[in-house]
């Protein structure tokens, strides 16, 4: 195995892993040997990151080896994120996340944000309890494609309909394409407020942030429709 | 068979593993005392009397069996030195940690449930709610979080469950099964040590006060979070001690992990908890086997698209599916699977109780008996 290849390697290994300190050690290694940072975002964290949500999803990664696997690759998108803005590579798409007003829950959208970003997605977070003027706010200086909302209560996800009224209001609604999850949060439900898409958990965010971005004409190379159809049932 | 009995006869029958004359229902309704008490959430909460007054306003309105006693599941969190913002159209939520790290144990001090805010005042309602109609509807105190939950809360949810990550064995190919963390893990059982002494202490004194039996939340550490392993590292045993504690002093424990914890049902069961307060994602026959003769189960009624968003006619067919699964030979309380929203209908949970008069009767012939 060449240098290369081992660096790569042990960056998807110890992504799986969540071992944020080597993580950061092999991705400084890989750029001092003159690897491309896109090489390896694609070659070894992008992957690494399918086969969290893969874990996950198939009940062998719950939410805590789901966090340490993201933090270990923030660690990594930390120093790639300055690299691939200064020779300006066009991020996917640009997302606005936010836990709406009232929760203060911030578990889930993190995790979003960070397979979102690995994605290769640009995320402006809002944070959390932020108000519907804020959304909109956010929507006008920002300009993003989409937009995620958070609710971990059943008394906040009523939140998604008041963002989106606003939005209505301020003549936004059709610029951006919504996205909604949390734990009470259903397809159903999602429908009913009339949101453009609901994802079950992080890496699903992934897959249906790319099927969005898809419906709206936007170039996001392959789309696995298996794979999400069945993250949808 | 058994002849008309009331609340705490029905409810004491089912603990014990009798047959009652019917199902027992529960409500888990403090959000909605609040809303109909036309107090503002922050005021009430915080009120010993006004939810007292709630809860014995809601058994009139209602006549269900078992009252249960809580102000949210960040009361204790806020007693040990949480930061906790009281929303003004639901419970109160955890907003900062008590300790900065794992390093800071020593800073954290067992409360004292007299004195400590808002603690004093949830042991207040119970004594009124004991004193009033105890003789008539059976009350069940909540000893907030379990070890587990409340240990999430004095950390912060995010830095606890990062930690409890770190602690667990990893599974990539070429380093199989390293070895986790195990100077972290020791740290994170003295927190649940400490978890632990706080929920006994807070139990015990709801008892003092009257109440019929206590109870914990620690759905946190169910599978719709946590895997099965991390369960057993760093719950289930506290969970076990928490039951041995409190049997010491014959009190029963009510053990609730809503989401589906069908997987670790099994050891639920192992704790001796009393009774199992559980969630409509479970797996209704697998669940009945399982605690069959050893604990009773609590629920499993969906709280929001049954309960606040439903009809009386999808309720009363969730509820009649639920006691013909759950409630053959005892071994049921009927009730949500978690707490009810604020502006839950009230013809939903009368149509829970008429569920319960109508399809849960034993000496009807409806329900077997074994």
């Amino acid at each position: 195995m060449s240098r290369e290849e081992e660096i790569k390697d042990g960056l998807y290994e110890h992504t799986l892993d969540g071992h944020a300190p080597e993580v950061k050690a092999l991705t400084e290694a890989g750029l001092a040997l003159g690897i491309d940072p896109l090489d390896l975002l694609f070659e070894a964290l992008i992957p690494a990151l399918e086969e969290v949500g893969r874990l996950f999803e198939s009940g062998e990664y719950f939410v805590p080896e789901m966090m340490v696997a993201a933090r270990a690759m923030q660690a990594a998108l930390d120093l790639l994120r300055p690299l691939l803005a200064a020779r300006g590579t066009e991020p996917t798409g640009k997302i606005v996340m936010l836990t709406v007003q009232g929760d203060v829950h911030n578990i889930g959208k993190n995790l979003c944000n960070i397979m979102l970003e690995g994605a290769g997605f640009e995320i402006v977070d809002l944070g959390v309890n932020v108000k519907p003027e804020q959304v909109v706010a956010a929507v006008r200086e920002h300009r993003p494609q989409l937009l995620g909302f958070s609710a971990f209560l059943t008394t906040t996800m009523p939140h998604f309909k008041t963002n989106l009224a606003a939005l209505q209001e301020a003549g936004l609604r059709d610029q951006v394409k919504v996205m909604v999850g949390g734990a009470p949060v259903t397809q159903d439900y999602a429908d009913k407020v009339g949101a453009d898409g609901y994802a079950p958990d992080a890496s699903a965010t992934v897959r249906l942030a790319r099927r969005l971005m898809k419906e709206m004409g936007y170039d996001v190379g392959q789309i696995d429709e298996t794979e999400e159809a069945e993250a949808l049932v | 068979m058994a002849a008309q009995m009331n609340s705490i006869e029905r409810t004491w029958t089912v603990l014990r593993g009798g047959i009652p004359d019917r199902v027992p229902v529960d409500l888990h309704n403090f959000m909605m005392t609040a809303h109909a008490s036309g107090l503002s959430f922050p005021e009430f909460f915080q009120d010993g009397e006004a939810m007292a007054e709630g809860q014995i306003q809601a058994w009139r309105e209602f006549g269900h069996d078992v009252l249960l006693v809580e102000n949210g599941t960040a009361a204790l969190a806020e007693a040990c030195g949480c930061e906790v913002e009281y929303l003004t159209d639901s419970a109160p939520v955890v907003h900062g940690p008590a300790i900065e790290s794992l390093d800071d144990l020593d800073k954290l001090e067992v409360p004292d449930p007299h004195q400590a805010h808002p603690l004093k005042e949830n042991l207040k309602a119970t004594r009124i709610i004991a004193q009033e109609i105890g003789d008539k509807a059976f009350i069940m105190g909540r000893a907030d979080q379990g070890p587990f939950s409340l240990a999430s809360m004095l950390l912060g949810m995010d830095v606890f469950l990062y930690q409890l990550g770190l602690t667990q064995k990893k599974r990539s190919k070429r380093r199989q099964r390293t070895q986790g963390n195990t100077d972290l893990a020791y740290k994170i059982h003295r927190l649940l040590e400490f978890s632990l002494e706080v929920t006994t202490r807070y139990a015990r004194a709801q008892i003092e006060q009257g109440a019929h039996m206590t109870s914990i939340g620690e759905s946190l550490s169910g599978p719709d979070v946590c895997s099965p392993q991390v369960y057993k590292e760093y719950e289930w045993g506290y969970a076990k001690r928490l039951v041995e504690r409190l049997q010491e002093k014959d009190i029963l424990l009510a053990y609730h992990i809503c989401g589906d914890a069908t997987e670790i049902v099994p050891d639920m069961v192992e704790t001796g908890a009393a009774i199992l307060e559980l969630d409509y994602k479970i797996d209704l026959r697998q669940v009945k086997e399982t605690a069959r003769g050893r604990a009773t189960i609590l629920g499993p009624i969906d709280p929001s698209e049954v309960m606040a968003r439903g009809t009386p006619e999808l309720v009363e067919e969730k509820c009649k599916e639920a006691i013909e699964i759950l409630g053959p030979g005892g071994g049921l309380i009927l009730g949500p699977g978690c707490a009810l929203p604020p502006r839950t209908p009230p013809e939903n949970v009368h149509a829970m109780i008429e569920a319960a008069h109508r399809y849960g009767r034993y000496n009807g012939g409806k329900l077997r008996e074994s």
